[in-house]
């Protein structure tokens, strides 16, 4: 006892200070469009060879043809980064990654032409994606029980800033997590890694509930396959309003490698309404971090208050 | 017949079959590595030979939907039997407790997702699953899951109990049925190993090794001895960080907060390690068919080493302490024994196999990375409760540092890439026509097979995978018998199973 005391004295402190630090240098985060032009040969090389299918190319209404990257469906599986690499998508170092809508995750540049339609990562061009059939209206729960809640002048739900205020005072200073896995485990593993001593989300409000009972928020990792989405929806009814679901990673965005199956693994959207997208397979711990303080609304302007 | 190096196919008829195969399993050495079909129209059995490192596949031809189980002979086909009647519809007469094991209520009971041949006609209404009910005085039941407490895949555990003693636990899994083996067969042969390395996410590197392997076996192509060398460094540090994760989860389970958060701590470096490898924490995308996707740079690789020395010198004291503590020693010590004479009937494989007296390790028998190694010696213990798993997972710990450091310090030079390393060009390949590959590694669970199968035009028709967890599941419910409610998640833990990995 008095050894294994010592060695617990003589630790060093392992949480990390640095918070959501970037990506070292030749880890391969998620990919994203450097603003480089490419060659149409080039983007279908990369549209058929991307697995998950979030590489694509499109014709956009005024017949130009664009290359369209989806990171929300995006496995990180490296071929587009280390078997086929071009100068028009480059790996991204940050962590801070996560998005309130759906559509955020997605962007695009055309073909032989230096214009980049999007910053990458930012909303993208309506036409564009609206070709690829991702709906763009995927408002959270959330926001229907502010609009349900009378009381509140109508302005306040409209503009975001004044819905994130809401949120930020219900959620900002602590989060009751309820985690639901519908898919591989490593995005669960993940979510068990941002509790260990080294990111420690508990000391940013944030912890994981054993039930759906007292959770303000649901993680779903996982497609969700059919066999759960009842499961998943009941979790969803015995949580207390107001409460918040967030998509933890690729195949719970959009349904990955998997999606469109007779399993109908499509991601949670198809189940419930999400308030926040984690991208990545699997997203980092700083990724589901951030996140999950995207969902406290304690992230406004990119920094976590 | 149908020979290549490793793997030979053989036209078996039913009754040759019932008759030959319990006593092809008598002999010392041979085991049953999966039972399935290829499209519905035959049976599929895969013999193993540990010794020699073969495998024969039986092929035997039904001419209707119906055939005897051999579960009563044989304990361990009764999971095979399951899964191939959800997948093809074929059903085993004669099995003693026939039910769904991947497809339940939500799926039409006329799906039979892989069969392929000809419409099969269903023979129920629905897919109604019960669980078994124990009947007495004072037995009751708790229910638990799909969606389990902690941050776990989803499962439904049944526990009929008599007091705090549990009589019975059924497992009823399939609630993370994604397709997989579907999908593997529709995507382009360069997209497949991104469709195998989803089928359980904490053995990705384990499942494209096995994709990898099958393909090249299938292929008769070889790895350059460098990618050989860095896949074998792969697999094995997977195996570190998932041992490490689980030995820090059963410390967890008894309370010893000192050691679980070590643990995981620890875990972390172990994944900084296999970022400096291949890029990522959990490896993806490394290991392909004919090679690796990327070469790890020379400072990657001295910072590899240094890494591994320190990770080494913390795990040392930590693991001591675990087996040091006369408290955690007692929690652990006669707690969910797995007796060796079941463990050898439902062909436990893994670090549950070796705790139960089995010394199989596919590291010792079958070509994958660096591997067979003849010399390999296994940790092999008798007692078969949660302490002899743990201890069997502490000394391969050991053992996968030091076969690191080994491969590391003679690293082969060259070049990753073989003849046939181009990524961008796989699909250039041609399979041979009604032929076959296969891949059999041992990731951190144990035994996992991947068999593939080409039709006439040299196109994957079937690909099977089969997850240790697939013969592992029933220990579970064998050891947690007549053991405390309480005991559980310990036991639970000391398997260690994947849910993802046995529903595909
Ligand atoms: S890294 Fe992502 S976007 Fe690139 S090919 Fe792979 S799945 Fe597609």
């Amino acid at each position: 006892m008095i050894r294994l005391l010592n060695y617990l004295i003589t630790r060093k402190i392992a949480t990390s200070k640095a918070l959501f630090a970037p990506l070292g240098d030749g880890v391969r985060g998620l990919p994203m469009l450097t603003g480089e032009s490419i060659s149409e040969a080039e983007a279908v090389e990369l549209a058929e060879g991307c697995p998950a299918g979030a590489i694509r190319v499109l014709e956009k209404e005024d017949g130009r043809q664009v290359l369209e990257m989806d990171r929300g469906a995006c496995t990180t599986c490296g071929f587009c980064l280390d078997v086929y690499p071009t100068a028009a998508i480059k790996s991204d170092p940050n962590t801070m990654i996560a998005t309130r809508k759906r559509d955020q995750l997605i962007s695009s540049v055309a073909l032989n032409d230096t214009s980049l339609d999007t910053a990458s990562g930012v909303a993208g061009d309506t036409a564009c994606k609206t070709a690829s059939g991702v709906k763009t209206d995927t408002a959270g729960g959330v926001h229907e029980f502010f609009e349900a809640a009378d009381n509140l002048p109508q302005d306040a739900i409209e503009s975001d800033l004044a819905r994130e205020n809401l949120i930020s005072k219900i959620f900002g200073r602590s989060i009751a997590i309820r985690v639901v896995s519908t898919g591989c485990s490593s995005c669960d593993l993940e979510i068990g890694a941002a509790g260990n001593p080294i990111f420690d989300m508990e000391r940013f409000g944030m912890h994981v509930v054993a039930s759906p009972r007292f959770a303000d928020v649901l993680l779903v990792t996982g497609p969700v396959p059919k066999a759960m989405h009842e499961p998943l929806r009941l979790c969803y009814e015995a949580m207390s309003e107001p409460r918040l679901v967030v998509a933890v990673g690729s195949c719970a965005i959009s349904g990955g490698v998997l999606k469109d199956s007779y399993a109908q693994a499509n991601g949670v959207g198809a189940v419930l309404p999400v308030d926040v997208f984690i991208p990545g397979c699997p997203p980092h711990p700083w990724s589901i971090i951030d996140g999950i303080a995207m969902a406290m609304g304690r992230k406004r302007q990119g920094r976590l208050k | 017949m149908i020979e290549n190096a490793h793997i030979v196919r053989i036209n078996v008829d039913g009754q040759e079959r019932m008759t030959r195969l319990k006593t092809m399993l008598h002999v010392p050495g041979n085991r049953l590595g999966l039972i399935t079909s290829i499209d519905g129209s035959q049976l599929v059995t895969l013999l193993l030979d540990t010794n020699t490192g073969r495998s024969t596949v039986w092929e035997t031809p039904l001419s209707s939907d119906v055939y005897p189980s051999l579960t009563m002979m044989i304990p361990q086909c009764h999971w095979f039997e399951r899964s191939t009647w959800d997948m093809f519809g074929l059903k085993p007469n004669g099995h003693p407790r026939l039910k769904h094991n991947l497809l339940h209520e939500p799926y039409d009971a006329s799906l039979f997702p892989l069969k392929t041949d000809h419409e099969v006609e269903s023979h129920d209404t629905d897919r109604f699953y019960k669980c078994l009910e124990v009947r007495g005085q004072g037995v009751y039941e708790i229910p638990v899951g799909p969606i389990h407490a902690g941050i776990i895949e989803p499962g439904h555990f049944r526990f009929s109990c008599l007091g705090e003693v549990i009589l019975n636990l059924e497992i009823r899994l399939g609630y993370v049925h994604r397709g997989v083996e579907k999908r593997i067969v529709e995507v382009p042969l360069s997209r497949m190993r991104f469709v195998a390395e989803s089928a359980a996410g904490d053995m990705i590197a384990a499942n494209a090794l096995a994709h990898a392997v099958a393909v090249e076996s299938c292929l008769q192509i070889e790895e350059s001895p460098r990618a050989r060398a860095f896949r074998t460094i792969s697999l094995e540090l997977e195996r570190i960080a998932m041992h490490v994760s689980d030995l820090g989860g059963l410390a967890g389970d008894i309370g010893f907060a000192a050691v679980s958060t070590s643990m995981a701590i620890l875990r972390g470096d172990v994944l900084g390690c296999a970022e400096l490898l291949t890029g990522t924490r959990f490896q993806k995308g490394f290991i392909a068919p004919g090679g690796i996707s990327r070469e790890p740079s020379d400072k990657n690789l001295s910072q590899l080493r240094t890494n591994l020395k320190k990770i080494q010198l913390k795990l040392k004291p930590i693991v001591d302490f675990l087996f040091s503590n006369q408290v955690a020693r007692d929690r652990m010590t006669n707690v969910g024994i797995l007796t060796p004479k079941l463990a050898a009937d439902f062909g436990v494989v893994g670090v549950a196999g070796r705790a139960s007296g089995i010394a199989y390790d596919a590291r010792k028998s079958f070509v994958h990375g660096c591997f067979p190694r003849q010399n390999m010696v296994l940790p092999v213990q008798q007692a078969g409760d949660v302490l002899s798993r743990a201890k069997v997972r502490a000394e391969e710990l050991r053992s996968s540092l030091e076969i690191i450091y080994e491969i590391l310090e003679t690293l082969p030079g060259g070049d990753t890439a073989g003849a046939h390393h181009d990524l961008r060009s796989l699909n250039r390949f041609k399979f041979k026509t009604n032929d076959c590959g296969i891949g059999i590694v041992e990731s951190f669970r144990g035994e996992l097979i991947h068999l593939f199968f080409t039709d006439g035009d040299g196109k994957i028709i079937r690909y099977a995978i089969k997850d240790p967890s697939v013969n592992n599941w029933t220990a579970l419910a064998i050891a947690v018998r007549n053991n405390l409610l309480s005991d559980f998640p310990l036991c639970n833990k000391s398997f260690g199973l994947s849910y993802s990995g046995h529903d595909l």
